[in-house]
């Protein structure tokens, strides 16, 4: 009798490991809140134009240059500021608007790091100076 | 004298001013960026990696009149982006001083000759001169061969003429001070007024203790280049400062002393980090979460950080705050760091009070030239 509530136990062990650990991985509920957070996150520190679409289906393209995460007095809530390509507007965005933000632009960081340059001038010194035709 | 008697009696008063009216928080130098744009393409510069449209931005003389009448500062720094670029510099800087401003416009020279004839010689105008170093140094720093050249021949024709030269050097890590010294002796013998240092801003994920190591290697080499100076060496900065750098000094950063308006606004919380905007001045003292900034707040983005733009504020702050620093001052200007106590070869900077308040998560490993550092994804080796 005890063998079997042994194995039992162990049952409904497995089973709650499942589901507090297990079914997660399975299903990955997504939090659109902290999707959406760390979609900002990444938004503001790209270094190229992204699109943020509002739940009402409007697309707004710009570079996002302001997150302010909590109620200021400029807006009692959450929200970005961008400054819209080809016009002279910044726009605030309360954060409860956006459905989504895609980075779109080209990133003008990408390949210009310090490391990255110290790196190409070593290659170039080992670079023979005049390489022979092959 | 570094500086001209004016130039320090308008600051002592503007100090002085700011304590008996009890504000606790106040700028003493604005770092008016008024474009991104550059003429140089330093490898890391975080300030020139911005979509087109943003480069092509400029702050009119309007907007930069107002952002300094909004914060009342007596100095007004001039980086950007290259300045000289600016359509409108010649208004910008004219409107400056007619505000009675002392206008520092930081350049890397490379237009200098060409544009002198736009400005006047003044008290209130200095052309700053971005030189990280000798020759060799400076080339390899600005990723281009032929600016130091470039950069003293301007420097040496706007002497010629009449105008304050100051030059602005950031040391990293690696520096050699027999070289630095040299560069000093160099930069002396043109005839510069003053010359201005600061170490490069570091940040990264090692772990508290290897923080601890930066700040006290930050230490060791200012030890190291200011320990038996030229008698002729003139600095252009606080000499509390100096001494914070050589580890005489333990000061707590002040972010709001040298605050940064550009064409998004007013940045918080400092000329280097970049976490967001405030639209006017006001918002931007009475929002910013500062306790959550400077060595002690224990934000690993401050942990290695002695930048000028931090704590050259601090060390002016107390210089008028109490009589023992007011004296010292007094003694290392007149008598330079001869007067200084010997270097303590023992000494550490105090590890930070808590290490609990952060600001996000950060990529790290990123240095520039003279620019800063906006955003947290290219922190490491920029100026202050
Ligand atoms: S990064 Fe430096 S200047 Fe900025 S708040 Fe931190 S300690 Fe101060």
């Amino acid at each position: 009798m005890d063998h079997d509530f042994s194995i039992f136990r162990r049952l409904t062990d497995f089973g709650a490991w499942l589901l507090r650990r297990g079914l997660p991985f399975i299903f990955r509920p997504s939090d659109p809140m902290s999707d959406l957070t760390e979609a900002i996150h990444k938004a503001y520190n790209y270094r190229g134009d992204v699109t943020v679409t509002l739940k009402d289906g409007v697309e707004i393209v710009g570079f996002l240059f302001n997150q302010e995460p909590r109620a200021t007095s400029r807006c009692p809530e959450a929200f970005v500021e961008m400054l819209i390509a080809g016009s002279d507007e910044k726009k605030l965005i309360p954060v409860s608007k956006i459905a989504r933000i895609e980075l779109t632009g080209e990133d003008s960081a990408a390949g210009k790091s310090w490391e990255e340059w110290i790196v190409k001038q070593e290659a170039k010194k080992k670079a023979p100076e005049n390489p022979k035709p092959v | 004298m570094p500086v001209p008697i004016s130039q320090a009696y308008t600051v002592a008063r503007y100090v002085i001013g700011q304590k008996l009216a009890g504000r606790k928080r106040y700028p003493l130098v604005l770092m008016l960026e008024p474009l991104f744009q550059c003429n140089l393409e330093c490898a890391g510069c975080g300030k020139i990696q911005y979509p087109d449209h943003v480069l092509k931005r400029r702050l009119s003389p309007e907007q930069c009149f107002k952002a300094v009448e909004e914060c009342g500062v007596p100095i007004v720094s001039i980086p950007g982006g290259e300045p000289l670029i600016h359509p409108e510099i010649q208004q910008i800087v004219e409107g400056l001083i007619a505000r009675r401003k002392y206008v520092y416009l930081c350049t890397n020279a490379l237009l200098l000759k060409r544009r002198l004839d736009l400005f006047t010689p003044s008290k209130y105008l200095t052309f700053s001169i971005h030189l990280d170093g000798l020759e060799p140094e400076h080339d390899h720093a600005v990723c281009r061969e032929g600016t130091y050249k470039t950069a003293t021949e301007a420097a040496r024709e706007a002497l010629r003429r009449g105008f304050r030269v100051t030059t602005n050097t950031t040391l990293f890590e690696g520096a050699d001070p027999v070289r630095v010294r040299a560069f000093f002796d160099e930069m002396t013998a043109m005839g510069v007024e003053g010359m201005m240092m600061s170490p490069g801003y570091s940040y990264s994920h090692a772990p508290d203790q290897q923080h601890f190591l930066v700040r006290n290697r930050t230490r060791e080499l200012f030890s190291k280049i200011l320990s038996d100076p030229n008698p002729k060496w003139a600095f252009n900065q606080s000499p509390l400062f100096l001494e914070f750098l050589m580890g005489r000094q333990d000061f707590e950063c002040t972010p709001w002393g040298m605050v940064t308006y550009n064409i998004f606004g007013w940045q918080r919380p400092c000329y280097l980090l970049d976490e967001g905007y405030a639209p006017t001045f006001r918002q931007l003292l009475e929002e910013t979460e500062w306790s959550r900034y400077g060595y002690h707040s224990g934000n690993p983005k401050c942990a290695n950080c002695m930048v000028h733009s931090g704590y050259e504020a601090t060390a002016v702050d107390a210089t008028f705050s109490s009589f023992k620093h007011f004296a010292r001052t007094v003694k290392l200007t007149l008598f330079g760091f001869k007067a200084s106590r010997p270097p303590d070869p023992g000494f550490k900077f105090k590890p930070p009070l808590d290490g609990t308040a952060t600001t996000g998560s950060s990529d790290p490993a990123r240095r520039g030239c003279s620019a800063l550092q906006p955003r947290e994804r290219e922190a490491s080796g920029v100026k202050g």
